[in-house]
């Protein structure tokens, strides 16, 4: 199926200090449609999720070349602005951060930051993200009380309707089950499915039978470089590289 | 967790290479018996069948494991699915088998036939036993090479069974008498040439296996 390409990866390489962990990397990501990065830990699959927002820059002696192009403009061009940057670009990481306050606030937080709306408005945009996260029946009654005192996978939710509120184009997600039970990832897998249809999402994940069930593309990296990128269907039932082949049969990893 | 379902998939190997073996001999015995009309044999075939049968069954029963414990992917994935495919093919041939079996048990039956007037098999019988017999030394050794020659001959099994088709229905109208036999014949001949079909089947499905790229139908639109 023809898809717009949202972002494309041009010559990536990426260095923290003098080391350097990706080559030369091209990849692009379809719009509305779910990117799996996967590989063995320490191939770079992180690393290039962090190139897309720029969230790396929030660390010393990190530094990446070539060209990331969002709706056409390269992003990691200087004069980039990066908060509304991260706004358009969300991100979930491995382990949920709620952040130590209620629940609204939780979602309501980067709508503070970005937007400038009537407690009216505020309220409806939190119930919008947290229905959006699949969240919203179980927290509707206790909207108040802390977010970390909700389960592990209510609360990767939350993150997901904290990220969501903030109305991004593209979500990053970083391993977001490794971290929550066989059910509450099967929640998110269900709403991440759900979510593509208004998102462009790419997901870092180790499992590759969650990569294989959710996602429409896949991209396998090994040692800092793009192996084999395409249709998930076709790289779990044949793909082209017998390292792909190798890695995904749990043959090395 | 690998290692057991590499463990897993030569087991599965060579629980298919068995039941290919029985499946082999079944055939093989029940062509003895119609051309020597041997019925004891015959019916010995007829016996077995429920073995074969029985240990169909198992085979799909363990894929099918290996598919839910495992969960493979990949090659290991396209294994496990021609391994399924494949172990239906052969209890399907160990089926032609006592359909031969039963049309030996049949022309036992019938009067003596003048031997000038009998027709013979033994080209298409040493051609299609030629190709089950490789195709089950492809299974095992994976072989490739080997899979495609399987494949190549069965245009020539297709012609010896219209051959004797035709033959046969000269020779029904010019001795009428015969008819049961010519028509024994031309049943032979058709689960002879589905018993090539089937093997031609399996090297395709391990074609697929190996390579990825599904050959079956490649002719079907000329």
């Amino acid at each position: 199926m023809k898809t717009d390409i949202k972002i494309s990866a041009r010559n990536i390489n990426f260095y923290y200090g003098k080391n350097q962990v990706l080559f030369n990397n091209n990849l692009d990501i379809h719009a509305n449609r779910i990117t799996a990065v996967i590989g063995p830990s320490g191939c770079g699959k992180s690393t290039h999720l962090r190139i897309y927002n720029r969230i790396f820059e929030l660390y010393r002696n990190q530094k990446a070349t070539g060209e990331l192009i969002l709706d056409g403009k390269n992003i990691l061009a200087p004069g980039i602005d990066l908060l509304q940057l991260r706004h358009r670009v969300g991100m979930i990481f491995q382990k949920p951060t709620p952040f130590p306050m209620s629940i609204a606030d939780n979602v309501a937080y980067p709508l503070r930051l970005h937007y400038h709306l009537n407690r009216k408005e505020q309220a409806e945009r939190v119930e919008q993200a947290l229905r959006s996260a699949s969240l919203w029946d179980e927290v509707k009654d206790k909207l108040h009380t802390s977010g970390m005192a909700l389960s592990g996978g209510q609360q990767q939710r939350l993150c997901i309707a904290r990220a969501l509120a903030a109305e991004p184009e593209v979500l990053l997600m970083d391993e977001p089950t490794s971290a929550i039970d066989p059910v509450a990832t099967l929640r998110i897998e269900e709403l991440v499915q759900n979510l593509k249809k208004q998102y462009t999402i790419v997901i870092v994940t180790h499992n590759m039978q969650q990569a294989a069930r959710i996602s429409d593309r896949t991209a396998f990296f090994y040692k800092g470089r793009i192996v084999e990128e395409g249709e998930t269907s076709r790289i779990f039932t044949n793909p082209t590289h017998k390292q792909t082949e190798d890695y995904i049969t749990g043959r090395f990893g | 967790m690998k290692q057991h379902f590499i463990n897993e998939l030569n087991s599965l190997r060579s629980l298919i290479t068995t039941q290919g073996n029985l499946a082999e001999q079944a055939i093989r015995n029940a062509i003895q018996a119609f051309s020597s009309g041997d019925t004891e044999q015959a019916r010995r075939v007829l016996a077995y069948d429920e073995v074969i049968d029985r240990e169909e069954i198992r085979i799909e029963e363990e894929c099918l494991k290996a598919l839910a414990l495992y969960q493979p992917v990949a090659g290991d994935l396209r294994t496990i699915i021609s391994y399924i495919k494949i172990n239906t093919s052969l209890e399907r041939m160990a089926d032609f088998g006592c359909h031969i079996a039963e049309r030996a048990i049949l022309l036992a039956s019938l009067p003596a036939f003048p031997e000038q007037e009998l027709f013979d098999f033994s080209p298409m019988e040493e051609l299609t036993m030629g190709m089950l017999h490789n195709t089950l030394l492809a299974i095992q050794h994976s072989d490739i090479l080997l899979a495609h020659k399987v494949i190549e001959l069965d245009d020539a099994v297709d012609a010896m069974r219209s051959n004797h088709r035709a033959h046969a229905r000269t020779a029904i109208l010019h001795c009428p008498d015969a008819v049961e036999y010519y028509i024994s014949c031309i049943g032979l001949a058709r689960d002879l040439e589905r018993i090539a079909d089937l093997a031609t089947d399996i090297c395709q499905q391990l074609v697929y296996q190996q390579s990825g790229c599904i050959i079956r139908h490649h002719n079907s639109g000329q």
